[in-house]
């Protein structure tokens, strides 16, 4: 099992060039931790949102959190987004959606996941 | 000043209000999830302490943000969780396996007392640590102070400067899988300040000085592959290479020259363990600049090349600080 951090917000910067590459977007995924990184029940403070996914570990679902890149890039390293992949809390089932908003956690299996975590490029489905 | 603390041994979750691992105001899990937290125009200085054991494996990007010369970020380890001189499995590090996880965008970041090490293979840009601001040199200042790059695998440097001001003070950069420190001007101008620092046993050169305006004082390398030094630095005094190709030549080894403690593959220990090393007193005055070494040892007398202190009566003299910053004694390691 693993846990996914997601952030509550926006962040902005006036810079578009710095708000694209570098803030952080609502539904971003921040982090990736094994399970045993948090207990069941433990108080989550603002800005975090923690989905446990189960069926994965934390090594099979670490590349949620590389950034976008420019596939244009001869090199391939130029980052257009800060984070590739994102879960936004609007798009769950209405019920998943009032417990991650009202307790900041939520517990799904893979297959649940994969059907929310979208590619902000869109070019590749879990 | 604003404080925040991230813990490796801290739940997911917290607010990085406290150093604790456990309660609402537990400390962040990791680097990432501070950043991302805590990004936005600053205000005033944003310090975070960072401690545990365990590697933090996240990114340490720094990116999003406004800093100011007066409202910068300042990333650091306390004594007590810091390394001793050397790489420490026991204290806390940023071991990062993705492309390009090291890179710090801003103009205004501290790194004081972190140990950095870019784990992955099979592509380069796994630096440990990359200064890459926004900013040219006269509006930019960054600074790594007592930081540690250690075995960034596969063709990647220890540390690298793409642009700004940045200021390299009592750092060592060793066994990496290209040079200790690579800087380059990539366009906006790149100004580098190295006093005191080592790049020791890289698979390529010490220093690759490609572009910029070098200056640097009381430095040594030796054990690289390549040259110790690409080039001379523009502005350079009291530095030691065990090659030659900048400053003295210095045996690196422990039984002449430099007389380390130790220079063997992994187990490298820099601290200078005889009184006839030519490291010893053989430094440039820095203290408009920085008095202590990179153990937090005060600097006094004549100083020497590198970035430990030289205590004669054997081994490095560690001062053990109590709460308030004092030191409430001495003690002395002994090899």
């Amino acid at each position: 099992m693993a846990i996914l951090v997601l952030i509550d917000r926006d962040a902005t910067h006036s810079d578009p060039t710095k708000d694209a590459r570098g803030c952080y977007k609502l539904g971003d995924i921040v982090a990736v931790h094994d399970d045993s990184r948090y207990t069941d029940g433990e108080p989550i403070a603002p800005p975090w949102y923690l989905i446990r996914i189960t069926g994965v570990t934390k090594a099979q679902i670490e590349r949620l959190i590389e950034p976008a890149r420019d596939a244009l890039d001869p090199q391939g390293l130029r980052v257009l987004r800060r984070r590739r992949w994102r879960l936004n809390p609007a798009d769950l089932p209405s019920g998943a959606r009032t417990t991650l908003q009202t307790t900041r956690f939520l517990s799904v299996t893979a297959t649940q996941a994969r059907n929310y975590i979208r590619d902000k490029l869109g070019l590749e489905t879990l | 000043m604003q404080t925040r603390y991230v813990n490796t041994a801290s739940s997911a979750g917290g607010d990085g209000t406290t150093n604790a691992t456990s309660g609402a105001n537990r400390a962040y899990a990791s680097f990432s999830e501070w950043e991302a937290a805590r990004q936005a125009s600053l205000t005033e200085v944003e310090e975070v302490i960072c401690e545990g054991s365990a590697a933090d494996t996240s990114s340490h990007v720094i990116d999003g943000w406004t800093t100011s010369a007066a409202n910068y970020i300042l990333v650091r380890t306390t004594q007590a969780n810091r390394h001793n001189g050397r790489w420490d499995t026991t204290k806390y590090r940023l071991e990062t396996s993705g492309i390009q996880y090291g890179w710090v965008y801003e103009d205004y970041v501290r790194f004081e007392g972190i140990q950095f090490r870019g784990t992955s293979s099979g592509h380069w840009n796994k630096e440990g640590l990359v200064f890459n601001p926004g900013g040219a040199p006269g509006s930019t200042d960054l600074r790594a102070e007592a930081c540690i790059a250690y075995n960034c695998g596969d063709t990647s440097h220890g540390f690298r400067q793409l642009g700004g001001t940045v200021r390299w003070i009592n750092c060592i950069s060793y066994g990496n899988g290209a040079a200790g420190w690579r800087v380059q001007d990539v366009g906006s101008g790149a100004t580098a300040y190295f006093y005191n620092c080592i790049a020791a046993a890289n698979t390529d050169q010490g220093w690759l000085f490609s572009s910029g305006t070098i200056t640097a004082r009381n430095c040594y390398a030796g054990g690289n592959t390549g040259a110790d030094f690409s080039a001379a630095p523009g502005t350079a005094s009291n530095n030691h290479s065990e090659d030659g190709s900048h400053g003295t030549t210095t045996a690196y080894s422990t039984s002449s020259g430099a007389y380390f403690t130790n220079v063997t593959a992994g187990s490298q220990n820099f601290e200078i363990a005889n009184a006839s090393s030519a490291l010893i007193d053989a430094g440039y005055d820095l203290s408009g600049t920085f008095t202590v070494d990179i153990l937090g040892n005060t600097r006094s007398g004549t100083w020497e090349v590198g970035p430990f202190n030289y205590s004669s009566g054997g081994g490095a003299t560690v001062y053990n600080r109590g709460i308030f910053g004092a030191p409430i004694f001495r003690s002395r390691i002994l090899n």
